[in-house]
């Protein structure tokens, strides 16, 4: 059995506001936390009910409550799940989680009640959790924006492909060397532009339903090796790669991501000469970092933020044809997987692009452990 | 006596909008030479590079959003060359009517104006009207 001296001696320095009340309610002593927290002296809260610390409104309730609590008492944690509020001196609320237990004082039974102003923390989460809302029907909108725009733009484009179709089936060499011209580059833009749509229409529905297997990217780059073997053999690039991890991850956009670095490493690969793509993964504490190398014409560092905003292009279109959409692709799966993606300029010729694949949970840790099949 | 324009130097990555441009330019009769780049590389490249006096451009119609290096970069590395014309006028030429752009180029005072895509006839007129005749 504690003294009540060393009892408070030992509350004093606790962090959290203590008072400690008989079983009829009334204060018999308070801590230094618990004048700082309420704004009441010890002497102003001894011999008061506790309910001074109630606002008026919840004063009978919590009478009740308490004397229900007085006859059957137990150990309630903290922050169980009530939202509590407390009164100050000011008569202003604090926002409180309370952690109560019974105690036995000097032969007597008190109890005690072990108070922590949480006011900033609750703001704080009620701001994140707003913001959180408002960021999920901000990114609900602008994906609705960007698939209808895609979807009505598409109308007006196909009536004029169509037609300057006609009339290149009709009169094309029938005009002038001009006319044959204008015909062309009409054509040409509303094909650039068919693609920029359909290319803004799936990076705004990336991500639905994008649920996460357990997916062994050996067996992802086979098959990516098998999709493109037309292009690859062609330039006779050389695909070496080391053993790739089994990740969580979904299999159709993984795939889409390591077939766009490979495919834009054999694009731009250095002229003349076949490429030398290696993969690669290393574990870093929480993640997978997945490589691709390459030996092709790098890219110029202030550029390297830059290329993976869609539609962003580093080359002239009569060099390197494409929509500067791949890498928009790239990031934006790799952050649907909770990863990021980067490149760096090789030692040398070339660059390396790097993603990251986080291990996120148990299941994941199990998966580690087995072999690959 | 109309003011004629010595040499125009046009930079776009798109060719359709460098043909559409040159060919309002030359209906104007109001420019001797007609440069087209399709890059600012290039473009850069030829004004550091022309020796002729005759052959810098007096005027250059700067497209905005190119591959790589864009019309801000171009600015950019523009105003570091040694030898340009004190009096060569610097127009951008936009498809985005994007009043960020529009406000960025303002703060320029390299950039003379900022207009919109296509260039017309009556555009280049203006802009000829307006900078060049005495």
């Amino acid at each position: 059995m504690l003294r009540a001296e060393t009892f408070h001696s030992i509350f004093d320095a606790f962090p959290d506001a203590v008072v400690i009340t008989d079983v009829g309610g009334r204060i018999v002593m308070t801590n230094s936390q618990a004048t700082h927290i309420f704004g009441y002296s010890a002497d102003e809260l001894v011999g008061n009910e506790v309910e001074i610390l109630i606002p008026n409104r919840l004063m009978e309730l919590h009478r009740g409550h308490r004397k229900g609590y007085a006859n059957s008492p137990h150990k309630r944690a903290m922050g169980a799940g009530l939202d509590l509020v407390a009164l100050k001196k000011d008569q202003t609320e604090i926002d409180v989680e309370i952690s109560l237990s019974f105690v036995t004082l000097d032969g007597e039974p008190y109890i005690l009640a072990a108070i922590r102003d949480i006011s900033e923390k609750k703001a704080t989460s009620n701001r994140l959790k707003q913001a959180l809302i408002e960021l999920e029907s901000k990114n609900k909108e602008l994906e609705q924006f960007a698939f209808i725009a895609s979807h009505d733009l598409q109308e007006p484009l196909r009536t004029v492909s169509s037609f300057v179709g006609l009339l290149k089936e009709e009169y094309y060499d029938k005009l002038s060397q001009e006319a044959n011209q204008y015909i062309d580059f009409t054509l040409d833009s509303t094909e650039r532009m068919r693609n920029l749509i359909n290319g803004l229409l799936d990076y705004s529905r990336l991500g639905k339903d994008h649920v996460r297997v357990r997916t062994d990217m050996n067996g992802i780059l086979s098959t990516v090796l098998r999709d493109t073997a037309s292009s690859l053999t062609s330039c006779d690039a050389v695909i070496t790669s080391d053993r790739l991890p089994t990740v969580l991850a979904n299999p159709l956009t993984i795939k889409e991501l390591l077939q766009n670095l490979i495919v834009n490493a054999v694009k731009f690969r250095t002229p003349g000469t076949s490429p030398n793509i290696h993969l690669s993964s290393v574990k870093r504490k929480q993640e997978w970092i997945i490589s691709v190398r390459d030996d092709g014409i790098g890219i110029d560092p202030k550029f390297k933020d830059k290329i993976f905003n869609i539609f962003q292009r580093l080359n002239n279109r009569s060099d390197y044809a494409g929509y500067g959409i791949g890498l928009a692709h790239c990031k934006k799966i790799a952050e649907l997987h909770g990863g990021r993606i980067w490149v760096e300029a090789n030692h040398g010729r070339g660059s390396t692009f790097f993603f990251t694949l986080p291990i996120q949970n148990k299941y994941e840790k199990e998966i580690e452990l087995r072999p690959a099949s | 006596m109309k003011k004629k324009l010595n040499c125009v130097l046009l930079v776009d990555d798109d060719t359709s909008v460098n043909f559409i441009n040159e060919k309002v330019i030359r209906s104007t009769h109001r420019c001797s030479h007609i440069i087209v780049k399709d890059s600012a590389e290039k473009a850069l490249n030829y004004i550091s590079g022309t020796q002729a006096e005759s052959l810098q451009p007096d005027l250059i119609l700067l497209d905005i959003n190119m591959p790589g290096m864009s019309g801000w970069d171009f600015l950019e590395a523009y105003q570091h060359l040694t030898k340009i014309k004190s009096d060569m006028i610097i127009i951008m030429l936009t498809t985005s009517i994007n009043p960020d752009d529009k406000a960025k180029a303002r703060m320029l005072t390299s950039v003379a104006d900022f207009r919109n895509k296509p260039l017309t006839v009556a555009v280049f007129l203006e802009i000829v009207n307006y900078f060049f005749e005495d």
